[in-house]
């Protein structure tokens, strides 16, 4: 963010490789510890629509009002440099002072004087995270690992990946050798860089599609983001486990999280130490095929019972068990659909689409206890206008189109539109619902907002 | 809202474009909510004089539509730095070759710095 600072305001030249060295050196050498970086894990990875809380009750107002809070929150410097970075802001972007939130406000003397020194106590300089975590840091990630995910329209899909040392430090290759759910190959390669000891950066190609990809890798079960660069609201929640590593059997994930009464597919089941040993998923499911089966994971071809209790199913596979790991269920109770409040913006060719991508999670209710939750249940999509505003203005029908099937809407194109009340663009205030398949009232609403593009584009926003 | 917590109508007075129905709206509970959910959406702007990805009533209607018509009005005076490129500091020459934005806007170049940290050879 500095460096293009000076490379945009200030003329400095710095190739990309140079400026790659810069970061890796500067992180390396005067990063930021995992845990200090978790809180904004969601803006690294590039995660939309959701919404920042702060711990200072106008740090929203005062420096979150045209960007993330998380910008500044992923920078550490002392009161002075705050106070300089507040400089720079009004310097830069005069007006600031004058727009709504500031111009009935002293902001310049809040800037100065609340949070600067708000900033330099909380986020200074120097921490003792950062001084124990280069005292530590982690293992090199080479090696065998699985991953596992769900790739928005085409279904939870698992890989085994492999890590290898390439030229430069700190640099990988990997392989992902892996397939969705239901049988099809997913394969994939990429190159990778670990920044700060446990930041990893990579570009994917997978099936064809280019991504990028951020993990954390400082916990036992590093974690992260595939995501579509050029529709950043495109992403792939993932998880990985070291397939190396010997450790006590365990489950640890499942695909799909539910099976529902009266169907037959394949079920996944993810941990360690599932080579050997009976497979026992309870009364009612029934193993017609170990499709394939290996320390990290069984794929197995299941059948439910049309009388199969909802509620948690009891998985058994050799030494390792979980009783809240896999659910049944014969009619959904409850939908959730997420993101509650989703921005999408209308496409050109100078700045690409921004997708809505929402996901329906389907729930148990438990009078013993928590909600269970069902994971992704099948639903019909739809969307409508969400006031009489939209529903005069016709938003449905140009802000774009919602595919019935996956929850994707692709917004309209950029631009006046002629055959729009003022030529206005193909914005929309949309209503987003999603029902379950067969029982259309248990539905669920979301809010969706086609808006205009974005030219200032850099990576964290 | 009025001063008083009184809507339009309780003033005796009657909303009668798009803008002024989207503020009797807005004096209701369930719209201040909506206008409250807004101002915390990661990435977007929430200084609604009037808004560049939402109005103040959490809606479209009540921004300037089309955006284009008033672009340079944002660019020049640094309005939404962190949206739209701003002409006056940063990025003056943003708008040149396409002096009328209505029917220029495909001349406008995104500016994506890209992130020098992945590798393989791309420019992201």
């Amino acid at each position: 963010m500095t460096i293009i600072r000076m490379q945009t305001m200030h003329g400095v030249t710095v190739p990309m490789e140079a400026r790659r060295d810069i970061v890796k050196y500067l992180s390396d050498t005067r990063g930021l510890a995992p845990e200090e970086s978790a809180p904004q894990r969601a803006l690294i990875e590039r995660r939309l629509n959701r919404v920042e809380s702060f711990d200072h009750p106008t740090f929203q107002a005062m420096c979150a009002r045209c960007h993330t809070g998380g910008r500044p929150l992923l920078q550490r410097r002392p009161q002075k440099e705050w106070e300089r970075l507040v400089h720079f802001h009004v310097g830069q972007f005069p007006t600031l002072e004058y727009q709504s939130m500031a111009r009935d406000r002293d902001w310049l003397d809040i800037a100065l004087n609340d949070i600067a020194p708000w900033l330099g106590d909380s986020h200074g300089l120097e921490s003792e995270a950062w001084q124990a975590w280069q005292d530590n840091g982690i293992d090199s990630p080479d090696g065998d690992w699985q991953l596992w995910g769900h790739w928005p329209g085409e279904g939870d899909f698992y890989a085994d990946v492999t890590i290898t040392a390439a030229d430069g430090e700190d640099a990988y290759d990997l392989t992902l050798d892996g397939a969705f759910t239901d049988g099809r190959q997913l394969d994939g390669e990429g190159q990778a860089m670990v920044y700060t000891g446990y930041e990893w950066r990579a570009n994917l190609n997978l099936n064809g599609h280019d991504f990028k990809q951020v993990l954390d890798l400082a916990g036992d079960r590093p974690n992260g983001r595939i995501f579509d660069d050029r529709d950043e609201a495109f992403g792939i929640q993932v998880e990985m486990l070291p397939a190396d590593e010997v450790a006590t059997p365990a489950l640890v994930a499942s695909q799909p999280a539910a099976l529902q009464a009266g169907m037959r597919g394949r079920l996944v089941l993810l941990g360690h130490g599932l080579g050997k040993g009976g497979i026992d998923l309870g009364e009612g499911v029934t193993v017609h095929e170990v499709v394939e089966r290996s320390d990290s994971r069984v794929v197995l071809d299941v059948e439910t019972a049309s009388d199969l209790t909802p509620g948690w199913l009891p998985v058994q596979v050799g030494e390792a068990d979980a009783d809240t790991l896999l659910a049944g269920y014969q009619t959904v109770d409850r939908l959730e659909l997420s993101p509650d409040l989703g921005v999408a913006r209308v496409a050109s060719e100078a700045t690409p689409a921004v997708s809505g991508v929402f996901s329906a999670q389907g729930y148990l209710d438990n009078p013993e206890g928590d909600d269970i939750p069902l994971g992704r249940v099948p639903v019909t999509w739809s969307v409508a206008p969400w006031d009489e505003i939209a529903e005069d203005e016709e938003d449905v029908k140009y802000a774009g189109t919602l595919d019935a099937a996956t929850g994707i809407f692709s917004p309209g194109g950029a631009g006046p539109n002629p055959l729009r009340r003022f030529d206005t663009n193909n914005a929309g205030n949309l209503r987003v619902t999603a029902s379950v398949v067969g029982q259309e009232d248990v539905q669920d609403d979301a809010h969706l907002i086609v808006t205009v593009q974005r030219w200032n584009n850099p990576p964290l926003r | 809202m009025s001063d008083n917590k009184k809507s339009l109508t309780e003033l005796g007075l009657a909303p009668l474009n798009r803008k002024a129905r989207a503020m009797e709206r807005a004096a209701t509970p369930e719209a201040l909510e909506e206008v409250q959910a807004m101002q915390t959406v990661a990435g977007c702007t929430s200084s609604f004089d009037p808004g560049w990805e939402v109005d103040p009533f959490g809606g479209v209607a009540s921004l300037c539509q089309p955006m284009e018509a008033d672009l340079y009005g944002c660019a020049d005076p640094c309005w939404w730095p962190a949206q739209v490129p701003d002409t006056m500091n940063t990025y003056p020459d943003w708008a040149e070759g396409a002096p009328r934005a209505e029917d220029d806007w495909r001349k406008l170049d995104s500016l994506d710095p890209g992130s020098a940290v992945y590798p393989g050879g791309n420019q992201q």
